[in-house]
């Protein structure tokens, strides 16, 4: 009898820890090559699976590149191809291994599958349509230029290559082809781009100086920290700083090949240090309480949130390994000169790879307790702070203080906010004792409990998405969520201070557009955006179970020609006058289903003190600040200047992308 | 032999371009006469053959001069579309930037990596206006896009050249080029050099600030300050502009043609993924064209790389020191590299005494400042540039319209800070194109004129329709 072989849990792909470049460096060549092991799964030729499809498609070149069976058994028995730079086969199973790696990584911070964002378009009627969209597409061979990025509009990941011009020849080719598809640190940017996008489309949308650099920031946290997964890397990395991972190292560093080939003194961008241009010597970069104030590009911009997320990082590996120091030195925690031992190395890279996997998750689980719009370095450090609170009780390690010290050297504060303390930062239960509140939260509950129960065991992707859809629009006889918040909600300006939205009668009179669902056309229009349920289960065994709603409400606003802030409340949303603004509310529900507690974290449309007093006004301060943003901020690259219309961008990324 | 005691300076109103007219007096003699570029981005034939009457007519039909600082349509198209005019016109010699000398091997290999990226530019315009047409979904921003490029590349070709199907017969630009290069007497300027002496322009130097003889300061606006020694920059095209100008489309990839689909492979994956075809609908998701919006980045680059090549030239007043400032559309990699002292200095001779000059020196002492690139941000350096133009009698000419300009560069012509600089530094005493001297930044520091520096002022300066014009006395 036959024997049934088992499915195997992983497919091992070879390919590049970081980039070629390492490849050809004697120091770095044995480490540069790793083995990435990405769950099986049945893979059509491209490659082609559940989450991604690799499509070859080369533009310029006039040409497409046959597709990499990965399932063909002479690649298999190979642990794929050979790592090279002239067979386009291999790029498309280096692109499939990091894409699959980095979203595996969300999957397990977040606790659920990820989506990539809906497809948004026009049907023949004129009518609005979403579509899911099952798989992101990766062209590795779209552009010829010195750029990757994601494409909100395609769903697609475009990558390009380009003639090196380095600064030095010594350390690159001058004119050797460099393709930006074979770096680990720019496809996991890249991918986590796309998987924001899936999280929160309107974080594209650039309404403070923050936003563009969060989502670049976020993308280089997640590659860098990537690298701590690969052990021979941090192996010879930890053995090659003696432990101290302060001092010049690749972990800390993204993009080498490309930061050369472009011309720069070492790579793209580095989370602890940069070469002096003028000496050509390392050091590290020393944090100012001005850095969050002044720098306003948004690449300079995020490298702070990564250099405060990474010295979090830094300041709990010492901590974790302050005691291995001590117990290898006879307790004086004073290295000896010379190598270290390999014992202490192996525990140092453990020690290095829980810190890094903690932070990590710690990043990425924050999404979670974010606003859905206009998001701030500082609503990020509330949001980590309270996503921690929430499942892990006891910190005992310090980890919330690291990241709030690393912030406040920054000066980055959050608004509102009295002390730099845990309690003051992490988000606190809203009261809903008063029975106007109550009794709808209640009934929502138990609504949201079916839905918990409806997609608990669910794992096929379009299954879960189309759940969520019915939870959130209802079918014929059965109220979806997005009624019941009409009904239940309706004039309760107890529930408008919550949330900040309009949920009243008077919404006209804030440039709130009616809805078009039928029945409810004289009801504010209002979106239900996502609908997750979250189950996780804290290091201490504290498990919890959250269903996370966000919503959003938008209204138009027409500023005087005149350049004087003069705003009118405007109905029509769809004008796209030069004038003319759409102005996003939004909010985060996190509701408890054990015990009826809420969080709210909420972007108001509406002055929240004034709703406290039953007053309701639109919030002046939000709509002034995106204004001053919008209006009154003097671009100053040439790229920007030319080329890029403030209310109209095809391509968010790929102009800042483009170098 | 009479010093020249007096120049007049026209800045003529076509439309943003520079085109100007200088006349060189000894008393009530002129002496010599000279026209800086002839363009503007905009205009018909009509228009300029207009306009270069009145130069005629002001030159009495003798240029002892030309000067053509550099190759882009604002600045030489005049040449081209009023040539039967500029014909009939007597000119003794021509002056040139050194990038145009024909015998120098860098000039060359510069000329020819740019002519092969303007066609390159000029591919990808095209194809990018109507990619924009043909997307409904995101209309708005690509058509954004597409006019600002075709700006840009309307700084080489015509909007008819760009669009038409065909334009290897030879462009208007080449023309112009071409008819200015057939002329007499060709001198290519190299900085640090002073202009050959002419007769009529006795008490008159002119010095050469720019182009730097830096390939990388043109090429890259870097100045060498660092370090580490950077190779010199060889003139090359990347892969980009070779796919847009290559007709040998098996060269262009750059794997082995083994990974490549054959054609029918080709069809059937295209169907399957990248068009609308029976169940498979993924137009949306096709990038065939999303490679093409790299040309924003090449133009701007062509952009400046030309600009820098401008021929940045001083004009001094042997006797007084004082100095006309034409520096072309000169951006900062030309500025800075004027203030390389190593390098850039003029030894003159002044009463049997040596002395050295250097680019400090004439700015300091500028009392008419052609503003360079039409007061873009980039166009005048601060503080290598108008920080250092101290005479208390400055004056600025702007050769601004934004009657007839690029969309595009509405955005940045003029930079709002650059603007307020120059009124403060002139007091007002500025002019625009399209205002003369109703420049209404500049009406409020007029008014804290006293009386006698107004009438001073008022005497120097006529603004017509055609043409505004300062007298600058010796």
């Amino acid at each position: 009898m036959a024997i049934e072989p088992q499915i195997p849990p992983f497919r091992k792909l070879r390919g590049y820890a970081f980039d070629p470049l390492l490849s050809l460096s004697i120091d770095t060549a044995g480490i540069n090559d790793v083995v990435y092991k990405v769950d099986w799964e049945k893979l059509e030729p491209g490659p082609i699976g559940e989450y991604i499809e690799v499509i070859d498609h080369d533009p310029p070149s006039k040409t497409i590149y046959r597709p990499v069976n990965l399932d063909d058994s002479y690649i298999l028995a190979m642990d794929g191809l050979d790592p090279s730079e002239s067979n386009p086969q291999f790029h498309q199973q280096m692109v499939y291994a990091v894409a699959m790696t980095t979203i595996k990584n969300f999957e397990i911070a977040l606790g659920r599958k990820i989506q990539w964002s809906e497809h948004i378009f026009e049907n023949e009627k004129g009518e609005k349509k979403y579509d899911y969209v099952q798989r992101l597409r990766i062209y590795p061979h779209a552009l010829r230029e010195a750029n990757a990025y994601y494409s909100p509009q395609k769903k697609a990941l475009l990558f390009g290559y380009f003639n090196a011009d380095p600064l030095d020849p010594t350390q690159y080719m001058p004119d050797g082809v460099v393709f930006t598809c074979l770096s680990h640190d720019i496809i996991a940017h890249e991918v986590t781009h796309a998987i924001l996008d899936g999280i929160y489309p309107q974080f594209t949308d650039a309404t403070n100086p923050d936003m563009l650099a969060f989502h670049e920031a976020f993308a280089d946290i997640v590659a860098l920290f990537q690298h701590f997964t690969f052990p021979e890397v941090l192996k010879h990395q930890i053995a090659k700083t003696r432990g101290n991972l302060e001092s010049q190292n690749l972990l800390g560093e993204l993009a080498q090949e490309f930061g050369k080939a472009i011309g720069m003194y070492g790579s793209l961008r580095a989370a602890i240090g940069e070469i002096d241009e003028k000496t050509g010597i390392w050091k590290p970069k020393q944090p100012t309480s001005q850095d969050y104030e002044k720098t306003k590009e948004p690449h300079a911009r995020g490298s702070i949130l990564v250099a405060a997320v990474f010295e979090s990082f830094l300041n709990i590996y010492k901590r974790r390994i302050a005691d291995l120091l001590r117990i290898s030195t006879g307790g004086t925690g004073v290295l000896p000169d010379g190598e270290l031992h390999p014992d202490l190395v192996n525990r140092l890279a453990m020690e290095a790879a829980k810190s890094a996997g903690h932070v990590l998750r710690m990043c990425i689980r924050a999404l979670d307790y974010c606003p859905p719009i206009d998001l701030t370095f500082g609503d990020y450090l509330r949001a980590i702070i309270t996503a921690d609170v929430d499942l892990v009780a006891d910190d005992n390690r310090d980890y919330r203080l690291a990241f709030i010290d690393a912030f406040r050297r920054r000066g980055i504060y959050p608004k509102n906010i009295n002390t730099l303390s845990v309690e003051s930062l992490a988000y606190g239960k809203v009261d809903i004792s008063n029975p106007v509140l109550m009794q709808p939260f209640t009934i929502l509950k138990e609504f949201l409990r079916k839905y918990s129960d409806a997609i608990h065991y669910i794992s096929d992707r379009k299954e879960i998405h189309e759940i969520k859809k019915k939870f959130i629009a209802g079918t014929k006889g059965n109220q979806g969520l997005h009624q019941r918040l009409y009904v239940k909600f309706d004039g309760i300006i107890e529930f408008e201070a919550i949330t900040g939205l309009s949920f009243n009668y008077n919404f006209r009179d804030f440039g709130v557009r009616p809805s078009k669902r039928k029945g409810y056309e004289d009801y504010p229009s209002f979106q239900v955006h996502s609908l997750h349920y979250v189950n996780r289960v804290g290091p201490n065994g504290k498990m919890i179970s959250q269903v996370i709603i966000t919503l959003l409400q938008h209204c138009g606003i027409e500023f005087d020609k005149s350049g004087d802030y003069q705003p009118k409340v405007i109905l029509d949303d769809d004008k796209k006058e030069d004038n003319q603004m759409v102005f996003y509310g939004g909010c985060t529900l996190i509701l408890d289903l054990e015990n009826t507690s809420l969080k709210a974290i909420s972007k108001p449309l509406l002055d929240l003190k004034g709703l406290k007093k039953y007053q309701e006004e639109l919030d002046d301060s939000r709509i002034r600040t995106q204004y001053d943003f919008k209006y009154k901020n003097e671009a100053i690259e040439d790229y920007h200047l030319y080329f890029l219309k403030s209310n109209a961008n095809a391509e968010p990324f790929a102009f800042l992308h483009r170098h | 032999m009479k010093k020249v005691d007096k120049i007049i300076t026209r800045m003529y109103r076509i439309g943003t371009g520079d085109c100007f007219a200088l006349k060189f007096m000894s008393g009530t003699e002129t002496t010599f006469n000279m026209l800086i570029d002839c363009g503007a981005c905009k205009g018909s034939s009509d228009r300029f053959t207009d306009f270069a009457e009145d130069i005629n007519t002001f030159v009495e039909g003798h240029l002892n001069l030309l000067v053509v600082t550099h190759e882009h349509l604002d600045h030489i198209i005049g040449f081209a579309r009023a040539n039967e005019v500029f014909k009939k016109i007597k000119i003794d010699n021509v002056w040139l930037a050194w990038t145009e000398d024909p015998d120098n091997p860098v000039a060359d290999e510069l000329r020819e990596k740019w002519g092969k990226e303007k066609n390159a530019l000029k591919n990808a315009a095209k194809a990018i206006k109507e990619d924009a047409q043909n997307d409904t979904r995101t209309f708005a921003a690509k058509e954004y896009f597409s006019n600002s490029l075709m700006g840009l590349t309307e700084l080489y070709f015509s909007n008819d050249e760009i669009l038409g199907a065909d334009a290897s017969g030879g462009t208007e630009m080449s023309k112009a080029m071409k008819w200015i290069k057939s002329l007499e007497n060709i001198h290519y300027c190299y900085p640090s050099k002073l202009g050959p002496q002419l007769s009529g322009t006795e008490g008159i130097r002119f010095y050469f600030l720019g182009p730097p003889q830096d390939t990388k300061a043109i090429m890259t606006d870097e100045i060498d300050e660092d370090l580490y020694e950077r190779n010199p920059k060889k003139p090359r095209v990347s892969n980009f502009v070779e796919a847009l100008t290559t007709t040998d489309n098996d060269e262009l990839s750059p794997f082995s043609a083994k990974y490549s689909l054959t054609k029918q492979e080709y069809s059937d994956f295209e169907n399957k993924y990248l068009k609308d075809v029976g169940v498979n609908q993924n137009d949306w998701r096709s990038i065939e064209n999303d490679w093409l919006y790299g040309a924003g980045e090449l133009a701007i680059r062509l952009e400046k790389n030309i600009n820098n090549t401008s021929l940045a030239m001083a004009i001094e007043f042997v006797d007084s020191g004082k100095v006309l400032l034409f520096p072309g559309d000169a951006q900062s990699g030309n500025w800075k590299s004027w203030h390389n002292t190593n390098l850039v200095k003029w030894e003159v001779e002044e009463n049997g005494q040596k002395r050295t000059v250097f680019a400090k020196d004439l700015l300091n002492k500028t009392v008419l400042y052609k503003v360079g690139h039409h007061c873009s941000h980039n166009g005048t350096a601060s503080q290598s540039g108008l920080e250092l133009m101290k005479n208390d009698d400055l004056m600025a000419l702007i050769p601004l319209d934004h009657n007839v300009i690029h969309p595009g560069w509405l955005s940045t012509m003029p930079t709002n800070s650059l603007y307020k600089r120059l009124a403060e530094k002139t007091k007002g005493r500025m002019f625009r194109i399209d205002e003369g001297l109703d420049v209404t930044i500049g009406s409020q520091y007029r008014d804290k004129m006293t009386s006698a520096e107004k009438a001073k002022f008022n005497n120097t300066q006529t603004v017509t329709q055609k043409f505004v014009e300062v007298i600058i006395e010796k």
